[in-house]
């Protein structure tokens, strides 16, 4: 019955239908100009996304070099400062000696010798081995 | 021609969404009419109407990509038709002042010759006029409407059920009901 009343007759309903249309139509030259436009839109936005996108993906990128960059020329970074005491000295090799003496495997006589060596070698000019 | 295009909406969204342009106009050409009868609805002037349709379809193009449609279209384009159309009469409103050749058409004009069902439209509150045309003349389900004007579905029962019975108690509309 509520169903019934919520609607409207036949009559009725083409009449509104019938007022809500107009007379006139759209003009082709009207369709086309907005296709234009809204092509030109999309394309636009697209390539200004992808731009977006691999300018995030460069500027992400350059961060982590960066970072790492600054990272290993940080002080106490040096891969021969085994004491971390911000240089690399004859002390360094000594420590790695001992731990090799304990029985750590891992390091060699090799890494023993190479820090022993940047420890005493002489600067090349570019500023002390840290 | 782009509008026998059997995919959904939703479809052309994401295969516009994807860069597919043809797909634009197939969404264009199946909501067009409709669009610009909405808008000759508010605004009762052809070239008004017009200017709604271009800037209700680029406000849609620069949706993309990344549109997401979270409800009907209609239901999706009514709020834009009508805030666009509201904008314009404004700023017509504004310009009348100074350029007479800016008045719009006449409602009359708009809808056809007057009549008294008219006269009875006429007399409603918009917001009962509203209902009425989205529901009958639009088809909207109730659902569809209560999104479109953003309301609550039960708000959108009762106002489409007082806006009724508003015309049913109309002497100028009676005779429309009387075989019902």
């Amino acid at each position: 019955m509520a169903k019934e009343r919520d609607n409207l007759p036949d009559p009725l309903l083409a009449r509104l239908r019938q007022a809500g249309t107009p007379q006139r139509s759209i003009p082709a030259e009207i369709d086309s100009a907005i296709l234009q436009d809204a092509h030109a839109a999309i394309a636009r936005r697209r390539r200004m996304r992808l731009f977006l996108r691999s300018s995030v993906g460069l500027a992400a990128a350059a961060c982590v070099l960066l970072v790492v960059g600054l990272w290993s020329f940080m002080p106490g970074r040096n891969s021969n400062d085994i004491n971390h005491d911000g240089r690399t000295t004859i002390a360094d090799a000594f420590t790695l000696a001992r731990k090799r003496a304990a029985g750590d495997n891992t390091i060699t006589q090799e890494r023993i010798d190479q820090v022993a060596y940047a420890a005493v070698h002489l600067d090349d000019g570019r500023g002390a081995t840290r | 021609m782009t509008t026998s295009d059997p995919r959904t909406d939703l479809e052309l969204i994401t295969a516009i969404n994807r860069g597919e342009l043809g797909a634009f106009d197939a969404l264009y050409h199946r909501h067009r009419d409709w669009v610009y009868r909405l808008a000759y609805r508010f605004t009762h002037h052809h070239d008004d109407a017009l200017d709604v349709l271009q800037e209700t379809f680029a406000y849609v193009a620069r949706k993309f990509p990344g549109f997401t449609l979270t409800a009907g279209m209609t239901s999706f384009l009514y709020p834009v038709v009508k805030n666009t159309s509201i904008t314009l009469l404004k700023r017509k409103r504004r310009e009348v002042a100074f350029d007479p050749a800016a008045i719009p058409e006449t409602a009359e004009a708009a809808i056809g010759p007057a009549d008294d069902l008219f006269a009875v439209l006429a007399g409603l509150s918009d917001d009962h006029r509203e209902i009425l045309l989205l529901r009958f003349v639009d088809g909207f389900t109730l659902d569809e409407i209560a999104t479109a004007l953003q309301i609550p579905i039960g708000t959108a029962k009762s106002r489409l059920h007082h806006a009724i019975a508003q015309l049913r108690e109309d002497p100028r509309a009676r005779k429309y009901f009387e075989n019902l």
